[in-house]
């Protein structure tokens, strides 16, 4: 665990927090794993998943540009498939080891495949993959530790079915978010079709979750993913391609007028480039508000004096010029609205460290202290 | 502190509703507008980025229907739009339409003997 003394006078380091949130936990989840909690009801689609050899193509549209370089490995922190399959119960360790190396006490789990869900193109294959995903997560992953949430994945191929998903699963022990798939999501996540799902998740007092990921960006920005050659160009432009139509479609067309209670949590798309887009959203707000009677105040006051939205601060990058660049960022985005997420195990993952040695003695230590955990713990609402 | 009242224009220049006429005052150029047969000042600068405000178009405003949702326009053209970057200001209030944060100085005006005033 990394406890070395930070800059300008500080001497808070990782071990003395009280908390640390990985608001981005994900999971490694093979369709095989969560196939046999899917209902009955969908036998039918069941079947036709049960013939596929190969699930993320042939159900889910998930594409890379290469293989990359990381392959099938099982270490921390390395993307490797199936780590969660096996029949003798040990893989499913994997996210408590992850959090006890890294000093993190609590994890809102995400999925990685299943966060393609947008991209399935048949409809009731969607419904039941999200069905069966939630319950797998509820009754074989949440239970193995206190430190662990979730958020009820949905699929927005259908509002009305997602947010009776949301309706009977959000009592459960563990649920404090709802999380739309964003990559490949059409129309994007401020359009009104979506409102029934806003309104369960804003019913329920869950905070609404977007996380796209690289392989939804073949689906999500179809000609430009033909134009990307290598594993790094893809990774380095799809989460924040991805997040950034969907927040600010939701900024612009009202959602946080229509759902006042509602909080929003963008996920994996860095630091740097927040406070641009809300600057941006300002910025077009006041120049064409006539196209947008539905928002009735800047942006950026729906952020920050409404508290409603908060984005987490991984991947930060690679700040070559002066590691204090980074909390520069910070504080420009708004260090009330950056909550630390790890993104475990994926290999683009920020351990604590990574984030707190550069903002330790940058940022006061209260706020450094809100954002390793703080903040998250108040979003989520953990005891 | 009480202002001085300065000419602007005769009454028959801005005899036409939507009319404006823009002057200089004291160094800083005034516009003044007839909106709905009254007249109003507000200073030719939009606090945006400077811009000359005052020599964009008048507009009316878009709103939602509270119930409906829908878009709704009221045509009174009682704004005006910054040639710029299209920041919109209530003449009769020199606020944003936007945005409480922003707004542009007003003036007060009269009339007397055929000719408009702005007290500055």
């Amino acid at each position: 665990m990394s406890s070395q003394p930070t800059g300008s006078g500080s001497r808070l380091t990782l071990d003395d927090l009280d908390v640390v949130v990985d608001a981005d936990g994900h999971l490694k989840e093979s369709v095989d794993d969560y196939l046999p909690y899917m209902d009955d009801e969908f036998a039918g689609v069941r079947k036709l998943i049960e013939n596929s050899s190969h699930p993320p193509s042939e159900v889910f549209s998930h594409t890379r540009t290469t293989p990359g370089t990381y392959g099938g490995g099982e270490r921390i922190g390395i993307e490797g498939r199936d780590v969660y399959t096996g029949s003798d119960g040990q893989t499913r360790d994997v996210k408590l080891s992850e959090m006890d190396k890294f000093g993190i006490d609590y994890s809102v789990i995400t999925p990685t495949l299943t966060s393609g869900l947008s991209t399935v193109n048949n409809d009731e294959m969607a419904i039941a993959l999200s069905q069966a995903y939630n319950d797998w997560v509820l009754a074989e992953i949440l239970d193995r530790h206190e430190g662990l949430y979730t958020a009820i994945t949905v699929a927005p191929q259908d509002p009305h079915h997602a947010a009776e998903e949301i309706d009977r699963l959000s009592d459960e022990d563990g649920v404090v978010g709802v999380l739309m798939p964003i990559g490949g999501l059409q129309p994007p996540a401020g359009a009104r079709v979506y409102d029934p799902i806003y309104q369960a998740a804003e019913d329920n007092g869950l905070a609404m979750l977007y996380h796209g990921s690289t392989g939804q960006m073949g689906e999500h920005w179809p000609t430009m993913r033909k134009g990307l050659e290598t594993n790094a160009e893809d990774v380095t432009l799809s989460h924040p391609t991805m997040v950034f139509p969907n927040f600010v479609t939701t900024m612009l067309r009202g959602v946080p007028e229509r759902f006042p209670d509602l909080k929003h949590l963008f996920q994996e798309a860095g630091v740097a480039a927040v406070p641009y887009f809300i600057w941006r959203l300002d910025d077009q707000y006041l120049s064409k508000g006539e196209e947008l009677p539905h928002v009735t105040k800047l942006p950026s006051e729906y952020i920050y004096d409404d508290e409603l939205v908060y984005f987490t601060t991984q991947p930060v990058g690679h700040t070559a010029r002066s590691p204090a660049d980074l909390a520069k960022a910070i504080e420009l985005a708004g260090p009330e609205i950056m909550v630390y997420a790890a993104d475990l195990p994926h290999a683009a993952f920020d351990p604590p460290s990574e984030l707190f040695d550069r903002i330790a003695g940058q940022l006061d230590d209260d706020t450094v202290r809100q954002i390793m955990g703080e903040t998250a713990a108040d979003l989520f609402g953990f005891a | 502190m009480v202002g001085e009242d300065y000419e602007i224009a005769a009454v028959e220049e801005l005899s036409e509703e939507g009319s404006r006429v823009i002057a200089e005052i004291r160094g800083r150029e005034v516009a003044v507008f007839n909106v709905g047969g009254e007249y109003h000042a507000m200073l030719n600068y939009c606090p945006h980025a400077s811009g000359p405000l005052c020599d964009g178009p008048t507009t009316g405003r878009f709103e939602a229907d509270p119930d409906s949702g829908r878009m709704t326009y009221d045509d009174e053209e009682r704004y005006v739009q910054c040639p710029w970057h299209d920041w919109k200001f209530d003449i009769t209030t020199g606020k944003n339409v936007h945005s409480n944060r922003y707004a542009v100085p007003t003036f007060e005006t009269a009339v007397e003997d055929g000719t408009v005033y702005v007290r500055m």
